[in-house]
């Protein structure tokens, strides 16, 4: 028998033990890391990836070890041999002085360390290997961390930041000579972010340090799984690879939770609390129960509705986001690991791969705008290889269930959302730079080629990479070379980073990549509740109630970048906004909708969904149109507030923010005149004092792609959006630092605003690549250029339906609620737009 | 918001006796002692930012210098007074912009330069006096007004006018506000605040960060809004 089949046999026998059988995309996984290979594991929530990852290297130590043992103990034979052999392996290798990291299992959440951290403990003890499993995080006390450094374990746990931070330490190299393994847990989280790119430079560096070792992504629930791999491991044409795609047939159950009646005239954002009393009887049916919600705000809003219905749920259920105090979230995690919590309301923060084996139904509020998402969000519950995942989807108006529909038509034909990986952003590469120059330097050509390897710097030109050297070193362009300015230095032909305090500010700002300006919420006592964003707490006064995490509380003063609060009773005035509260409809949501709205054209409802949208469909075809598959659909109406112009292009918010501007831009060449813009999912309406001219209305000129840029940049707020999006290009390029909430600021006379530092580039070094940075990721990320142009192309083959409206159609109606909304207060904005409703209802007669 | 009816370029008024012109400059023009007086300049910041590993471009002293000089030149002033945070950071003597400053002063010897002492100012005391400016203590009475780096307490100033019989010039908060230039577009701009005695001026200086001011019944705000001065409407 060969050391490596003992080693597999070993492992088989584990298995056993448990009363469980490996998953053949388990074996498949070993097999191909025994082979030499890297690789990306795609695969379901809770299918079991973690072991797939992980018990490769551990039959590769086996088969290694036993052979060790075997020299050392000459008598025994068979199975005695392996079971004597692996633990005299195991005093082996105490033996050794120091031990060494032989796998580096990075993971895009604090809170998900210490899960993976029990789990793969226990896989090791039980295994006999003798490894030590440990985690490092921003979390980890200092004392670990030097005991750490110090002795290695032989599992790390670790996010990108504090891997990064790890190279910034001269002893890399050796602290990676033993490792065998990376595993970069939940990819799919990472991919296409900035942190996504810092974890592609990282992985560079190491595997230059160590070219043996071995890369591992896990991704659930992604649609584009090549692009995916290629971007983990590089554009080296060497490296030997498989995909490997694992058990897609968890067992899903998901269901709709349809209001009574369909409303011929849906707004976002209203029906909701209406269901509280249905959804209060599902938690209270399930054993463990999840409540996911799309923005923070309405996870405080429906923890308020599910305690009101159900006030025996007092004491057994939480809300949970991600501006809560670490402490709290923590508590409630293990309450909901331990199954004390029968419910939590939560938003994303709880979207990511923390084993709640007691959960056993998922509760989705809103759309949740992607068909990966609702099935990372369903696959919560019954997080267990073979069990079923239950979902109920409620709505927050009746056109979400076209959403519905469109996202399980996205699960049946697997056509999942892609994340595309980001095309080298400066700011990370200049932060990299400078860690490199600090973690023992670096010859520049040598890192070039490293960095090039990175699937997101691999066409990075020469003049670039040259304008980072020089920013990191004289702070601008040769010609503009900033005197005085020194951060990395030339010593020896090599890029180093020596000034002690400059050392200990790029380190503290490694780990800012994702966290915004947000100001602590604690009691007088000292207890913490929490963070809110700045912009929220500028609108709230001394005295003023409002909540978090479930509780009302009452703002006493603010002081230092902390809000001290108190508890209070009564009615709140104002809940918590977070910024990026509202997700996009994904690309391939948006075709679904059309194509099910294609079917309605014809005349074809299928299922019950569809069905019980009828009274709807059929509303709008009546009083407009339902657009077919090659057809955009325009509607004009005149009433009180002026003349709209509707257009319903499917494409997402963003894309009609876009779009929106530029046509109101365009229609004005022509004549100059004023729109107003209001935009949500579906489509976006324009709004003026004189009526366009349906010859006007040409689809050639109005949505031709030429000058598109021109037309974007002219007609958008360009500078004011490129100075919020230098916000975190600054501070990722470390030209400000905020330091982390609730930790002094540095010595006051370094401070100064990004907008500062963005207004004096654009006057005195107006050639700065990070401000070009700004203006792309506008385009790209914020008004997703890519995305209006397909949009425009599209629209330019498609048919114009025109239709002159009497009163509001059903599409129009959201559109017509949200210009309201801009104008009146929340309470009375909810009467007015019932009566306007009852007015529709009366004055038409609908036809069944 | 309103635009001032008369010249938009500067705003003529009368405090305690004293007639005085804001300029859209972030200046403030005493025609009755011939002199303009400024507040804030933090010469040297981007300096010492750089100096500490913070990228900043060069340029913010030579240009501020050229808007000194042009402001000098259009009043015609014999006197510039500094109300303050002359220099930003003394400890460091970067090399360039200490240069600049002395050879610019050594081409207006001819102008008389007063400043008040700002809390910046501390640690240049050797630059300060290699320029040769008039140094006068806080709160000095200087001409027909009173001279301070820290403004007298807005609450008190405002509803207890009685003490102060002239005109206080202060500056230190770099006074700044808010206004909408397009639908939910806010943009932040350099203001004066004015007091029943006391005049907050903005900061001169090019590098320098805003301090959002709250409006108050008794105070007015003026924003220098590129070359124009605008009103912004009382609560």
């Amino acid at each position: 028998m060969s050391d490596r089949q003992r080693a597999l046999d070993h492992v088989e026998t584990w298995f056993r033990n448990r009363g469980e059988t490996p998953f053949p995309f388990q074996r498949r996984a070993w097999r191909s890391f025994l082979r030499g290979n890297h690789g990306l594991v795609h695969s379901a929530t809770g299918s079991g990836k973690t072991l797939a990852a992980f018990l490769g290297v551990v039959m590769d130590h086996l088969s290694h070890d036993s052979e060790l043992a075997r020299k050392s103990t000459t008598t025994d034979v068979g199975d005695a041999v392996s079971q004597d052999g692996f633990k005299s392996a195991a005093a082996l290798r105490k033996r050794r002085n120091a031990s060494q990291i032989r796998v580096l299992w990075l993971t895009p959440l604090r809170s998900l360390a210490s899960d993976i951290e029990e789990n793969l403990r226990i896989v090791c003890n039980e295994l006999g290997l003798g490894w030590h499993v440990e985690t490092r995080t921003g979390d980890t006390p200092s004392s670990i961390r030097q005991r750490q450094s110090k002795a290695y374990p032989e599992v790390l746990i670790t996010t990108p930041e504090s891997c990064s931070l790890m190279l910034s330490y001269a002893d890399t190299q050796t602290r990676f000579s033993e490792l065998k393994l990376i595993v970069v847990d939940e990819w799919h989280e990472l991919l296409g972010s900035k942190r996504g790119v810092q974890v592609e430079l990282a992985l560079a560096r190491i595997r230059s340090l160590c070219p043996n070792v071995r890369i591992w992504g896990l991704s659930a629930t992604l649609g584009n799984t090549t692009e995916a791999l290629e971007t983990l491991l590089g554009s080296d044409g060497l490296l030997s690879f498989e995909l490997i795609e694992g058990a897609s047939k968890k067992k899903l159950k998901i269901e709709a939770m349809l209001p009574d009646k369909a409303e011929r005239f849906p707004w976002s954002g209203h029906i909701g609390t209406q269901l509280a009393s249905r959804v209060a009887e599902i938690v209270l049916a399930s054993k463990s129960c999840l409540v996911f919600t799309n923005t923070r705000a309405q996870t405080e809003i429906w923890y308020r509705s599910l305690l009101a219905v159900a006030p025996e749920l007092v004491g057994q259920m939480a809300a949970h986001h991600g501006s809560l105090d670490q402490k709290l979230r923590w508590w409630i995690e293990d309450n909901l690991r331990s199954g004390k919590l029968r419910c939590c309301v939560c938003t994303s923060s709880l979207d990511l791969g923390v084993d709640f084996s007691h959960v056993d139904q998922v509760i989705q509020i809103g759309s949740p705008k992607g068909a990966a998402r609702l099935l990372q969000r369903a696959g919560r519950s019954g997080h267990a290889p073979g069990k079923t995942s239950k979902l109920t989807f409620v709505p927050t108006n009746s056109m979400e269930i076209i959403e519905y529909v469109g996202l399980t038509d996205g699960i049946v034909s697997k056509t999942l959302e892609c994340r595309p990986p980001l095309k080298q952003p400066i700011d990370v590469l200049t932060q990299h730079c400078v860690t490199i120059a600090l973690g023992g330097g670096f010859v520049a050509d040598e890192l070039l080629q490293e960095v090039r390897r990175t699937a997101a710097y691999r066409n990075l030109s020469d003049e670039q990479w040259q304008w980072t050297l020089d920013f990191i070193q004289r702070g601008g362009d040769s010609l503009v070379a900033y005197p005085d300015f020194k951060r990395v230095q030339m010593v020896d032909g090599r890029y180093t980073l020596v000034d002690r305090r400059l050392a200990a500010r790029h380190r503290m700002s490694i780990g800012t990549i994702v966290s915004d300006a947000s100001i602590h919420v604690q009691y007088l006592n000292g207890a913490r509740l929490g963070t809110v964003e700045e912009s929220f707490l500028a609108k709230i006064k001394v005295g003023d109630k409002f909540m978090l995490g479930g509780k009302t509380i009452t703002l006493v003063k603010l002081y230092d970048n902390t809000a001290y609060v108190k508890r209070a009773t009564g009615s709140v005035t104002a809940i918590p906004r977070w910024m990026g509260g509202r997700m996009p409809l994904s690309n391939e949501l948006s075709q679904a909708i059309r194509s099910r709205l294609d079917q309605a054209s014809h005349g074809q409802l299928q299922g019950k969904e569809m069905r019980w949208l009828k009274p709807l469909l059929r509303a709008q075809e009546q009083s407009s149109a339902i657009p077919a598959w090659n057809e955009l659909l325009v509607e004009r109406l005149k009433n009180r507030d002026g003349h709209y112009l509707f257009f319903y292009p499917f494409d997402g918010r963003l894309v009609h923010e876009g779009l929106a501007a530029i046509i109101a831009h365009r229609l004005s060449n022509i004549e100059p005149m004023t729109f107003s813009l209001t935009m949500n999912d579906y489509g976006f309406a324009l709004v003026s004092s004189k009526e366009v001219p349906v010859a006007w209305m040409n689809h050639h000129t109005l949505f031709s792609d030429k000058n598109l840029e021109a037309d974007i940049l002219g007609s958008l707020n360009a500078t004011e959006m490129g100075k919020r999006q230098f916000k975190e290009i600054a501070r990722v390029s470390n030209l400000v630092f905020q330091g982390y909430p609730g930790q002094k600021k540095l010595s006051r006379h370094l401070q100064a605003s990004s907008n500062l530092f963005y207004d004096v580039f654009q006057n005195y070094d107006p050639g700065n690549l990070l401000l070009r940075q700004a203006e792309t990721e506008v385009l790209d990320q914020q008004l997703q250029l890519e995305r209006i142009r397909n949009s425009l192309a599209r629209i330019q083959t498609s048919k114009l339906v025109v239709q002159s409206l009497a009163k509001p159609s059903p599409f129009s109606f959201g559109l017509i609620v949200d210009r309201m909304r801009e104008r009146v207060s929340s309470e009375s904005l909810g009467d007015r737009v019932r009566q306007m409703q009852e007015r529709l209802e009366k004055d038409t007669v609908w036809t069944h | 918001m309103d635009a001032l009816n008369s010249d938009c370029k500067r705003m003529k008024l009368m405090l305690e006796g004293t007639s005085i012109h804001l300029l859209p400059e972030r200046a403030v023009w005493l025609p009755q002692m011939n002199a303009v007086c400024i507040a804030d300049t933090h010469f040297g910041k981007a300096a010492t930012f750089r100096l500490a590993g913070l990228a900043v471009p060069e340029g913010t002293t030579t240009a501020m210098l050229k808007r000194i000089d042009k402001l000098v030149a259009e009043t015609g002033a014999e006197t510039l007074i500094v109300l303050g945070d002359f220099t930003h950071s003394g400890k460091v003597a970067a090399r360039d912009y200490v240069d600049e400053l002395v050879a610019w002063r050594d081409s207006n010897m001819g102008l008389n330069i007063v400043l008040v002492l700002g809390n910046h100012d501390r640690h240049s005391r050797g630059l300060i006096e290699r320029l040769a400016f008039h140094i006068v203590q806080e709160g000095e009475r200087f001409g027909q007004v009173e001279l301070r780096h820290f403004p007298n307490s807005t609450t008190a100033d405002s509803l207890n006018p009685q003490g102060n019989t002239c005109l206080v010039l202060s500056g230190h908060l770099h006074p700044g506000c808010a206004i909408a230039v397009a639908p939910k577009v806010w943009k932040k701009f350099p203001c004066f605040v004015l007091g029943q005695t006391q005049i907050i001026l903005p900061a001169f200086g090019e590098f320098t960060g805003l301090a959002q001011v709250d409006r108050t019944p008794f105070q007015r705000i003026i924003a220098c809004v590129e070359d124009e001065l605008i009103e912004i409407d009382p609560v």
